[in-house]
């Protein structure tokens, strides 16, 4: 595993295996199998994942219960539609910007290019 | 003080003119591991020359120097012997605020990019990883997405990956696929990523200094130049074309370095020539030579100067 963002994925898939909500606890015994973890490092990750909204989580007791708030198949389509939307064809994607803006909208697209031509 | 007038003229002039000069002796047939080598060279020497032309004139006893470069270059230390102790102590004690200054911008620069680079790197493997789990254990340097659309690109930091997509795969012959990929690995194994997020800090703390300001832009290009290389070298030129007209149309994540990273067309051109196969040795001499005049040439051009100025009649 490598880096939070692997990790983040590594508690998601533990948290779509169980068939139950998980403690912070129950993660950290699953993902140490693979490799010894803090309490707080999975925490944290599933403090991120519960702001990114990929999990929910109730209270038990003190602590919280985790679940996945999106299914595995969710999850990958709303990833890879992400990452085409890094990966589009930015020209096109100005293009039609361009034939979009309204005429005041267009003035100031001008006004900072001609700045920039300006200032390299 | 002549030695710290030395040192902080060529680091003036290599921070200044630097680009100008390692642009001029690139040509195109150059080997662009050769210019990243000169461009790397030049940001270290540069302020760092600078840096020790304050430290000189700070030193205690540089006198010491001074009087060494004048029994060896007899009027070398003409310019610097009449100078009063006081103005130069003053001189270095402004060099060494100016360089605290700079540096502690840098490191803040370095601080508030480095914190949104790493965000934005790790919710991406994290996409990265969600979109490719079923078919990729975790911890796997390349990744296949499950698109038609044409992808390949490389995310940096700790165990870089390479990301393709199916529909790259299905668009190119076997040899033009493996070229690809052996493009984004030259990224990963040629630490690119690394090298642009630390000279995008430099450009964005001194954007006042032209080299600095100018050696992403450049870089930029060139380790795509370097990758091509890479790749060309061991799957032919016509397979990288063929991988660089099927992604030519894409775009990169922000926080990687792709096959459609830019200037395709001149990396196109730069294909069709064949390519020469330099020895490892011969590789590392010509990057060391070069390295070497990138620093020296400065040096030695101020060194000339003084002379000329110090000794007319010599």
């Amino acid at each position: 595993m490598r880096g939070l963002g692997e990790l983040e994925a590594a508690v998601m898939d533990v948290l779509w295996t169980s068939d139950q909500p998980l403690l912070v606890r129950a993660v950290l015994e699953k993902l140490t199998r693979r490799k010894p973890l803090a309490y707080t490092t999975v925490m944290t990750v599933l403090d991120n994942l519960y702001r990114k909204g990929y999990v929910q989580r109730a209270k038990s007791g003190r602590a919280f219960l985790y679940e996945p708030s999106v299914t595995r198949g969710q999850a990958a389509a709303d990833a890879i539609r992400q990452i085409l939307d890094e990966t589009a064809d930015k020209e096109t994607a100005l293009l039609l910007l361009a034939r979009s803006v309204s005429e005041p909208e267009s003035q100031a697209l001008r006004h900072g290019l001609d700045r920039r031509r300006r200032r390299p | 003080m002549t030695l710290a007038l030395v040192l902080i003229t060529s680091g003036l002039t290599l921070v200044a003119f630097g680009h100008q000069a390692i642009r001029r002796v690139s040509g195109s047939g150059t080997d662009p591991r050769v210019i990243i080598v000169m461009w790397l060279i030049a940001l270290a020497a540069g302020p760092g020359m600078l840096a020790a032309g304050v430290a000189v004139l700070l030193l205690p006893d540089h006198a010491g120097l001074g009087g060494l470069l004048r029994s060896a270059g007899g009027c070398l230390v003409h310019l610097g012997g009449e100078v009063m102790p006081t103005r130069e102590e003053a001189t270095g004690l402004a060099g060494l605020t100016a360089i605290v200054l700079l540096l502690a911008r840098t490191v803040v620069v370095a601080v508030r990019l480095t914190r949104v680079r790493r965000q934005r790197l790790e919710h991406h493997r994290f996409l990265v990883a969600l979109a490719t789990a079923p078919d990729h254990p975790q911890g796997a340097t390349v990744r296949m997405l499950q698109h038609s659309r044409p992808i390949a690109y490389s995310v940096g930091g700790d165990g870089g990956m390479v990301v393709v997509s199916r529909g790259l795969k299905e668009s190119l012959t076997p040899d033009a696929f493996a070229a690809a990929v052996e493009h984004e690995r030259a990224h990963l194994k040629g630490k690119h990523h690394w090298m642009l997020a630390s000279v995008d800090i430099l450009a964005a703390a001194l954007p006042i200094a032209p080299l600095l300001r100018e050696a992403p832009k450049d870089l930029r290009v060139l380790v795509e130049y370097a990758a091509d290389t890479s790749a060309a070298l061991r799957w032919g030129g016509s397979a990288v074309r063929s991988a660089l007209l099927a992604v030519a149309g894409s775009s990169v994540p922000d926080c990687a370095l792709g096959m459609a990273g830019g200037a395709i067309n001149d990396r196109l051109a730069r294909l069709q020539t064949p390519l020469r196969h330099p020895s490892p040795i011969r590789r590392h001499l010509r990057c060391s030579l070069a390295g070497a005049a990138t620093a020296l040439a400065p040096l030695l051009a101020s060194v000339a100067v003084f002379l000329l100025v110090a000794c007319p009649t010599a």
